[in-house]
């Protein structure tokens, strides 16, 4: 010990110090972000292949219960991008009816209006070996509300 | 645990610790008052529908006393971001060091946590509000501050803030530094864990390329996606930094590779993915021997102060 420092203090910061970096290390290896501000790190870690399909932004074509059709980009639901590909769009396209029905929800309290069915497109880029290929477009999930409400309540029971 | 001491607690310049309270202070001052964390954005999330809600662990121990379904309002978010903020101000110009990090750091994590409480998470920030928490432990405040105005100087105004040391100075630095390597070592064995040797096939930093490039307007980002040799190679130096860039803390002589390495590699992203990791930018301050350097310039002759006239007084 030095002139500065006391025992119990270096004893406290020994404790913070195995702390931060134990959590830290622990977050690593468990691959979390639960724990924030201990988190992992898995920016851009998944490999991607020459053709391969680049989302860049997704729309959501929404039929509504009067026929008509309406596309939705995040910027007509007051959501960024994230969290409208993560609150939405994933949910979609992973088939997940939970999701499907909080987009139902969330359109309707903020338009008063029930969407029935919805598909998700894509923006239609590829990855090659010379950078971008453009090819327009394309369905990547179709989804029907009734079928949502079908698999919420699978035996037709009305509550 | 001799050693232990030795590594944590040997005598360290206070100069240093003193600029990275200003440099860690100073980014999140920004971030909070023009960034992701304004008042502005604490109101949108707040307007948002409360299923959105999906506090963290961390914001749940915060809310605790005001009940497990509690769902913070306008105006206690308000509050909150204005008491944060008033802290960081006193944070760093050095006024009551200790207390008002204590106060920003809380509430620098309490608003980061929040945000990322509605399904979106980014991994810059992350390692501000760990700077911050161990600058409010440190005697950060002992230079460049207020306090160090109204108390260090009246103790030893003769000494020179180069050489002015602490053995509780260095430690917060080399947290920071290892705090570094262990987000380095997530990000490259996540990409082996999940890739494997795939990763580096170039074709994956093309992809990413081109998707930031057009979502985010980057001509540079696009242009480089053309180049496929390149980034096979580009990608091998990023396994191979990220997987070994502990050798920069443990022989800081590596230091003049890894940094400049590491800067081009944080202003690259930056300029071709938009991935904004400033925050990590200006934290590799930690890594630079700030006092050695002003000791060096105020010691030529014709730079700086003379040392012998210190002495003589």
């Amino acid at each position: 010990m030095t002139r500065d420092t006391s025992k119990s203090g270096i004893t406290f910061i020994s404790f913070v110090i195995l702390a931060i970096l134990g959590m830290q290390t622990y977050a690593v290896v468990i691959r979390s972000a639960w724990y924030w501000p201990f988190i992992d790190y898995p920016m851009y870690a998944r490999s991607h292949y020459e053709g391969e399909r680049v989302p860049v932004k997704y729309t959501i074509n929404a039929t509504l219960s009067d026929n008509k059709k309406v596309s939705l980009v995040h910027e007509d639901l007051d959501l960024n991008d994230w969290k409208f590909n993560y609150k939405f769009v994933y949910p979609v396209l992973r088939n997940d009816v939970k999701g499907m029905q909080e987009l139902i929800e969330y359109y309707r309290n903020r338009t008063g209006k029930k969407i029935v069915r919805v598909e998700i497109l894509d923006s239609g880029y590829r990855v090659t070996r010379d950078g971008l290929l453009e090819t327009g477009p394309s369905v990547l999930a179709e989804m029907e509300a009734e079928s949502a409400r079908r698999e919420e309540n699978p035996r037709g029971i009305e509550p | 645990m001799k050693w232990w001491n030795n590594y944590w607690f040997r005598q360290a310049p206070l100069l240093d610790l003193a600029l990275i309270r200003l440099v860690a202070v100073g980014v999140q001052l920004v971030i909070v008052q023009t960034g992701w964390l304004k008042l502005d954005n604490m109101a949108y999330l707040s307007g948002l529908p409360a299923d959105m809600f999906s506090p963290l662990p961390i914001v749940k121990m915060y809310l605790l006393p005001f009940g497990s379904e509690y769902v913070p309002t306008l105006q206690m978010l308000t509050l909150v971001w204005w008491v944060t903020f008033v802290a960081g101000i006193m944070s760093f110009v050095g006024f009551r060091t200790n207390s008002s990090l204590v106060v920003f750091t809380l509430g620098s994590v309490f608003m980061c946590a929040y945000y990322y409480s509605f399904g979106e998470m980014h991994h810059p920030d992350a390692v501000v509000v760990i700077a911050l928490s161990v600058l409010a432990l440190s005697p950060s405040g002992k230079a460049l501050s207020v306090d160090s105005i109204i108390k260090g100087r009246l103790a030893r105004p003769q000494e020179r803030l180069v050489d002015r040391t602490s053995a509780y100075a260095g430690w917060p630095i080399l947290v920071i530094q290892w705090f570094f390597v262990l987000m380095y070592l997530s990000a490259g064995s996540h990409k082996m864990l999940v890739s494997g040797m795939d990763w580096m096939n170039g074709y994956t930093l093309q992809y990413y390329l081109i998707q930031e490039g057009l979502q985010h307007g980057s001509r540079i980002g696009l242009w480089l996606s053309q180049h496929h040799l390149f980034l096979v190679m580009a990608q091998w130096l990023v396994i191979f930094f990220q997987f070994t860039f502990s050798l920069a803390v443990i022989f800081p002589r590596l230091r003049w590779i890894y940094i400049p390495l590491g800067l081009t590699f944080h202003l690259a992203i930056l300029l071709t993915l938009k991935a904004g990791f400033l925050t990590w930018i200006w934290l590799y301050a930690v890594f630079f021997p700030w006092s050695r350097v002003f000791r060096l310039l105020s010691d030529y002759p014709g730079l700086g102060t003379d040392k012998s006239a210190g002495e003589a007084a």
